[in-house]
């Protein structure tokens, strides 16, 4: 599965941008290059689903699969893909459900979501066979409090429990394949049953740690899929969402730069108030750009010069922001231009 | 004051017994004594201060230079009812530490690494409260003679003295008598009542078996382990090669369950594995020295150290996580004639290397006179000098103690002032490297050594060891052949994902019939 995403990633970035570019999409950096490159790319569904994965990890993988012939590296990191490649990536994709990977859209959630299920099972399974003195599996002291008090509402309640989350996880483990579901409930614990590691599901199924990583990661996004988009199936499931749903994606520093820039302040202004460089100001201002639909970049450009860098874009055929920057010789800065590919996405 | 020690007992841990040295020293502490206790690892060194936070009045501060430890216990603690406790560290973010700093007249135990104590902000919260006991675990930290020597720890005098001197109570499973001496002078607490406890264990049997090669000592390992079916750790000095042989092991040994386990790993895996172990799903744990800290698993019946640590004391502690129960166990290493390569290696390595140091204090002596720079920038100078974080601590620790920098400001550019720390520091250095490597070397002895095991190792602690309950070592009377652990047998769960499921959320008829 890693080397269809990379594959695709790269067919996608169109050799515009580095390999290490393609590490930091997918472990998830908060920076606004990379959020910039996720939307500009179209890559948003990968962004963050290997949140675990090291360099080195990552580079040895690569290294793999330049060995195996399916891409060549030049040295600026930019990846060329073979013939071999693209026609392993066109046999294979159709078999794997990529597109149920939604990952920019989950990041805040997928984690917590899936902590509080597994803290929850582990939680109710003991307190029924009366173990009160287990180690939570996770010491993530958030969904530890959020246990606790849903443990205490349903306290009272734990068959019902039980029994309604067993039948919403089998409705929809039925609908995964064999391995999946087999992944799935194998990494759960219970009472005095620890859930297995990565490495040990990894040695299990015969597949390598990353895959199992990005497994669990998808059955993950598909069960959130699940949830969202039909909640009145999964009455108990849904238990796990409460609260989660509302957060939206910006990184917190550019939600206090949107604040003073809602309250009519200027970017010089804001770097003052705050702080910061200009410059990081507005990586804010380009990262709230590809997140507010109701953004406008009017104070920052005219409709005329929209324009013009839009024609710009389109005959240089390229997102490199140096291309697109030589080609209006310098009229322009980086940041309108970026400001101009973020609301034309 | 006996019996009631017992009921309290019964209350709070649930058993009512306690075990060498524990009553005795909890009943000094009682009485506002200030002590030094030397108790045996897996004796329960921790309830000397865990039963005296719940009875006194006022707070129980515990300094350990164990996060990870401190972490677990505060787990273990809270998981067996007790919520009155907390971990202060630098993984705290800030709005957790502020959390904490709001409700820390709440809690009867608060656990502290050396670093928090240095923290002004913490200590002002500290010292408003009233310290009923101040607690020094792994107290040998604060000798340089010890075999682990933190220089944060020699600030703790001030710490106390800060806190209005409560009485102290200073831990270690391993100080020689030297040591012992050297915890009392730094503490400046000349009237501690000394609690000392032999480290011997004498359930556990001592046995080294000399082999050519790495190879050689897999093949051994096998055997053994293929004849005893029991719950088994395997300590290495190296990540990779915990996982290589975990791996070996795997595949020899299909009806056991083997995992590894390292700093490595993620949070939530090295959690899922050290459970698994707890709770027998796995028999056989390759691992590190980050394994076993707060592991208190009763049954561990085989110690193996496929590599040696760097000191005996160290050994002691690993060994000491065998037989806890009580049962016959075996501490086994495996020896090729090149055992002291990785150890030696370590060492080097702990300190920064000799030249390393000129460089570095040449190129601030740069940096101030020729660049008038007066910042250093801690991170630029790691990089640059290739030094690991320890290291670079502790020459921090040595220019600051010595007046040259503050922080990270450099206090002097005078040449001749940093020739003459250079030199100093230098010869720390150097020194603490030939302590080191006499420490291995005594190690290495005792591996070649003709003579009774057990007498030989616990030599440099105590003067006599007590009669071992079941075979002694293999220079006396141990062969495997002769040995009869009660055996496991392993867990397997192989079932398919929809009765593992089944039997997870309690939904087989069994637990209807049960709960109706």
């Amino acid at each position: 599965m890693f080397s269809l995403i990379i594959l695709e990633c790269m067919i996608k970035l169109r050799a515009e941008r580095s390999v290490t570019s393609i590490y930091h999409l997918i472990i998830g950096k908060r920076s606004s290059q990379t959020l910039q490159d996720v939307y500009l790319y179209k890559l948003t569904s990968y962004f963050g689903i290997l949140k675990s994965l090291n360099r080195k990890e990552f580079d040895t993988h690569i290294e793999e699969l330049v060995t195996e012939g399916l891409f060549s590296i030049d040295n600026d990191g930019l990846a060329t893909i073979s013939s071999k490649g693209r026609s392993y990536y066109e046999r294979n994709q159709e078999d794997f459900q990529l597109k149920d990977f939604n990952g920019l859209n989950y990041d805040r959630i997928s984690e917590n979501f899936q902590l509080r299920m597994q803290l929850l099972i582990q939680t109710i399974t003991n307190r029924k066979l009366n173990n009160s003195t287990f180690i939570a599996i996770t010491d993530n002291k958030q969904v530890q409090q959020w246990v606790k008090q849903t443990y205490f509402i349903h306290r009272n309640q734990l068959e019902h429990l039980l029994s309604g989350l067993y039948n919403e996880l089998l409705l929809f483990l039925n609908g995964l394949t064999d391995k999946e579901a087999s992944l799935f409930v194998h990494r759960l614990t219970g009472y005095e049953k620890i859930g297995l590691s990565k490495n040990q599901l990894a040695i299990k199924y015969d597949m390598t740690k990353t895959d199992v990583e990005l497994n669990l990661v998808l059955i993950n996004h598909k069960l959130l899929n699940d949830l969202l988009q039909d909640n009145s199936t999964y009455n108990y499931l849904s238990i796990f969402l409460k609260g989660l749903n509302d957060t939206y994606f910006i990184t917190d520093t550019a939600a206090q730069t949107y604040q003073l820039l809602i309250r009519g302040y200027s970017i010089d202004q804001i770097s003052k108030n705050r702080r910061l460089k200009v410059s990081t100001i507005e990586d804010h201002v380009v990262e709230i750009a590809y997140i507010d639909d109701k953004f406008s970049i009017r104070p920052f450009l005219s409709e005329h010069e929209e324009k013009e860098i839009v024609v710009a874009v389109e005959t240089v055929n390229s997102k490199r922001l140096k291309k697109i920057k030589t080609s209006l010789n310098d009229k322009y800065s980086y940041f309108q231009i970026r400001l101009v590919l973020a609301i034309n996405r | 004051m006996n019996d009631k020690l017992e009921s309290y007992m019964k209350e709070y841990m649930g058993h009512p017994t306690f075990r060498t040295g524990q009553k005795e020293i909890i009943n000094d502490i009682l009485k506002g004594k200030s002590v030094l206790g030397i108790l045996p690892t897996g004796s329960g060194k921790s309830l000397c201060y865990q039963l005296p936070a719940r009875i006194l009045d006022g707070v129980v501060v515990v300094v350990s230079p164990l996060i990870s430890l401190m972490i677990d216990q505060v787990k273990q603690l809270k998981a067996s009812g007790f919520k009155q406790v907390i971990a202060i560290n630098s993984f705290l973010d800030y709005s957790q530490k502020h959390q904490a700093y709001q409700q820390i007249d709440k809690y009867k135990l608060i656990y502290a690494s050396p670093e928090m104590l240095q923290n002004s902000q913490f200590m002002k919260q500290l010292s408003r409260l009233k310290v009923a006991l101040f607690v020094i675990d792994e107290a040998h930290c604060i000798s340089q003679w010890g075999h682990e020597f933190r220089p944060d720890y020699l600030k703790l005098d001030t710490v106390i003295t800060k806190l209005k001197n409560p009485p102290v109570l200073a831990l270690s499973a391993t100080a020689t008598p030297e040591v012992q001496k050297d915890i009392i002078f730094q503490l400046k607490c000349p009237s501690m009542n000394k609690h000392i406890y032999p480290m011997d264990r004498d359930n556990i049997a001592f046995v080294v078996q000399h082999v050519e090669n790495e190879n050689k000592k897999v093949a051994l390992l096998k055997e053994v382990l293929q004849e005893f079916s029991i719950p088994t750790m395997i300590y290495f000095s190296s990540r990779k090669s915990a996982e290589q042989v975990a791996e070996l092991l795997r595949i020899d040994l299909p009806n056991r369950n083997i995992a590894f386990y390292h700093g490595g790993m993620d949070q939530t895996d090295r959690i899922l594995i050290q459970q698994q172990f707890m709770n027998e799903q796995l028999d056989i744990i390759c691992c590190t020295s980050a394994f076993g800290m707060g592991i208190n698993k009763k049954n561990v019946r085989l110690v193996v150290h496929f590599h040696l640590p760097t000191q005996i004391e160290s050994f002691i502690q690993e060994v000491g996580r065998a037989g806890r129960d009580g049962e016959s166990s075996v501490s086994l290493v495996l020896a090729t004639p090149n055992e002291d390569v990785l150890p030696r290696r370590l060492i080097e390595t702990e300190l920064p290397a000799i030249e390393q140091v000129g460089l570095l204090v040449d190129y601030v002596i740069f940096l101030s006179q020729e660049k008038g720079i007066t910042l250093i920038d801690e991170d630029d100078m790691q990089l640059r000098f290739q030094l690991s974080k320890t290291q670079w601590r502790f020459l921090k620790y040595h220019f600051e103690n010595h007046g040259m920098i503050k922080e990270s400001r450099i206090l002097t550019k005078v040449y001749a002032e940093w020739k003459s720390v250079l030199k100093n520091v230098q010869r720390v250095i150097s020194q603490r490297n030939e302590l080191k490597l006499e420490k291995l070397s005594q190690l290495l002895d005792w591996l070649n050594s003709n003579k009774c095991r057990r007498i030989q190792l616990f030599a440099p602690f105590q003067y006599s060891v007590s009669p071992p309950k079941y075979m002694c070592c293999d220079r006396c009377d141990f062969s495997f052949t002769k040995w009869n652990p009660r055996l496991v047998e392993s867990k397997n769960s192989s079932g398919n994902w929809v009765d593992e499921l089944k039997l997870l959320l309690l939904q087989g008829d069994e637990n209807e019939k049960q709960t109706s």
